[in-house]
């Protein structure tokens, strides 16, 4: 079919005689439109080019700010479990130091008892704590961690200088009280063994409510509890310090795609009017050897 | 009239003309193709978000319940030997402690209250510890038991179906581990009342020191074995955040294997266009060359 139309185009072709000037200009007109044309879809190409570069570097901004959302949202609770714990801690402790002042309170708990189940408690979450980081090959609470290192250097861009001694020292202080929690033996303060009626008596009897040791463990303990309350704020105000450059870089990653696709849109458009010339300029010629062909037919 | 294309040219051109054809057919084709590839890819995308969302909420359930272990423990054992010792204090058989009964006895209102008060307590604080293991293993379950693909070691088969089976810790078993040291050596003495009222009431009444120290030593023992759980929970939360891990980062491949079929398609939409246009410009060229010929 396309051959037989071939033919009848190319027998007409051959056949204008006196129009063959205003044919060749319909042509020139043609052929100037489709490299036109296709100048257009080359630029329209380069454009997608860009525009898929930049929808690439979309994405992964994308799932670097979900995961850091995720991580914000893990921290805003950590802190919030924190704080709850001070709080009721720090009531618990004074009423019943309070109470260790009556003659049978001071024998019914002793410093072991009361302090004792805390400070377990806490070396085991910070143990928690270092397991989970060191996974990750995470030293968090080193200040010389490659990884600290580079936030470091990355906060110093946008924060005072007064904000980032605050952000080193939340660090340091954490390190602090986790060298003094290594030196703890959790064995001490895990009370596996029921004790007998001649213990539980001689407790009693000794009374021993400041015991210094189990003291010292006790508030080395709750030191290191504020100061993971402290270097999680601040980890947190990175994290969202860095959440909202990320947006900010999405929003404008957001707008030059959205520009660009529309420049694109525009360039398309306009190849498809040229393209749609075109195919008029070749129909005339079509239509006009098929109307030839059928006169001489005719005649 | 027909006439035959003598020209070299020409059939260079239709040639040309037809590869334009041809190369806008294939990328019309690729598009479809990657369309389809696209749709394929969504419907992973999709399962993949629901799987992450599924363990997200698994993993905080996990999470949730070995902190409701860690309270637990923290806030039993901190009073483990409080009411024992309330106990010893006020019992006058205790000939050690007997110059403080005097002194604090002083302070107390009601002395037989006090002792009532303690014993009931005592009984309490047992229960609590049997309550909380309860509550433990209820919780486990309405968490595992829908998991038996991802925790298969909490399932068995019997008879052709399969059976949830955590491992447990039984009461009498926990009443093994002591009954060396126990003065009643009859776990349900103990075991009644923690759900028996009368029981409860006469335990008030007629139990003697060797019976309270009992419930004592027993309660430390459940409070103890409060830890049992958390060596099963630890490992499956390592276990789930790893495999959140890997989930996330398929999700994030197939994110960005969805980004790159999708401008591939976009790139074939605009060589498919302009190879059409390419098509016209050659045979446009090819009328020209004709009609120049013929001149």
């Amino acid at each position: 079919m396309r051959s037989f139309r071939f033919t009848i185009l190319q027998s007409f072709l051959f056949s204008i005689n006196k129009n063959q000037r205003k044919a060749l200009i319909f042509i020139n007109a043609g052929i100037f439109l489709s490299i036109f044309a296709v100048s257009a879809a080359i630029v329209s190409f380069v454009i997608e080019k860009k525009i898929s570069q930049k929808q690439e570097e979309l994405i992964y901004l994308q799932i670097q700010s979900s995961e850091n959302a995720q991580l914000m949202s893990y921290f805003e609770n950590e802190i919030n479990k924190i704080e709850q714990s001070i709080s009721l801690e720090e009531d618990d402790r004074v009423k019943t130091e309070y109470l260790f002042n009556t003659k049978l309170n001071s024998r019914t708990i002793s410093g072991t008892d009361y302090y004792g189940p805390f400070i377990y408690s806490m070396v085991k979450d910070y143990n928690d704590i270092q397991k989970y980081l060191e996974k990750d090959g995470y030293d968090a609470f080193n200040i010389n961690d490659p990884i600290n290192q580079a936030l470091i250097e990355m906060i110093e861009e946008s924060w005072t200088s007064e904000e980032v001694k605050e952000f080193k020292n939340s660090i340091l202080e954490v390190k602090k009280y986790t060298n003094q929690l290594d030196d703890i033996d959790t064995k001490d303060y895990h009370f596996k063994e029921v004790p007998n009626v001649k213990d539980l008596i001689t407790e009693i009897k000794s009374y021993e409510i400041t015991n210094e040791v189990v003291y010292d463990d006790y508030f080395e303990s709750l030191r290191f509890l504020f100061a993971i309350r402290i270097w999680s704020k601040q980890f947190l105000k990175l994290l969202k310090g860095s959440f909202a450059y990320d947006k900010d870089n999405i929003n404008n990653l957001k707008q030059d795609i959205i520009s660009l696709s529309n420049l694109e849109k525009k360039i398309i458009l306009i190849t498809f009017v040229l393209q749609f010339f075109i195919f008029i300029i070749i129909q005339i010629f079509e239509i006009n050897s098929f109307v030839t062909h059928i006169k001489k037919k005719i005649l | 009239m027909r006439r035959k294309i003598s020209s070299n040219t020409s059939v260079i051109l239709i040639i040309i003309i037809a590869g334009f054809t041809l190369s806008s057919y294939f990328f019309d084709q690729m598009v479809i193709r990657k369309e389809d590839k696209l749709r394929n890819l969504n419907i992973k995308l999709s399962s993949s978000n629901l799987e992450i969302a599924d363990l997200n909420s698994l993993n905080n359930q996990v999470e949730d319940l070995k902190y409701f272990i860690y309270d637990e423990f923290f806030l039993k054992k901190r009073y483990r030997n409080y009411w024992i010792k309330n106990l010893i204090i006020l019992d006058k058989n205790f000939k050690e402690t007997q110059y403080l009964n005097s002194e604090i006895q002083e302070s107390i209102n009601s002395v037989y209250i006090a002792i009532t008060d303690i014993k009931t307590r005592i009984i309490e604080y047992y229960i609590d510890a049997v309550v909380a293991h309860n509550t433990i293993n209820l919780k486990i379950k309405s968490i595992y038991q829908f998991y038996d693909k991802l925790f298969p070691q909490y399932f068995e088969m019997v008879d052709g179906e399969l059976h949830y089976n955590f491992p447990e810790i039984g009461f009498s078993e926990m009443f093994e581990e002591i009954k060396d040291r126990l003065n009643s050596k009859d776990f349900n003495k103990y075991a009644v009342l923690s759900y028996d009222d009368q029981k409860f009431d006469d335990a008030i009444e007629n139990f003697n020191f060797n019976d309270w120290y009992d419930i004592y030593q027993y309660s430390y023992v459940l409070v103890n074995n409060f830890e049992f759980y958390l060596k099963y929970i630890e490992p499956d939360i390592d276990f789930l955040n790893n495999l959140i891990v890997s989930k996330e980062e398929y999700r994030d491949n197939l994110i960005a294997e969805i980004t790159k079929n999708n401008s591939h398609k976009n790139f074939f939409i605009l060589v498919s266009i302009i190879s059409q246009i390419s098509s016209l410009l050659f045979l446009l060229i090819l009328f020209r060359l004709l009609i120049i010929n013929k001149k």
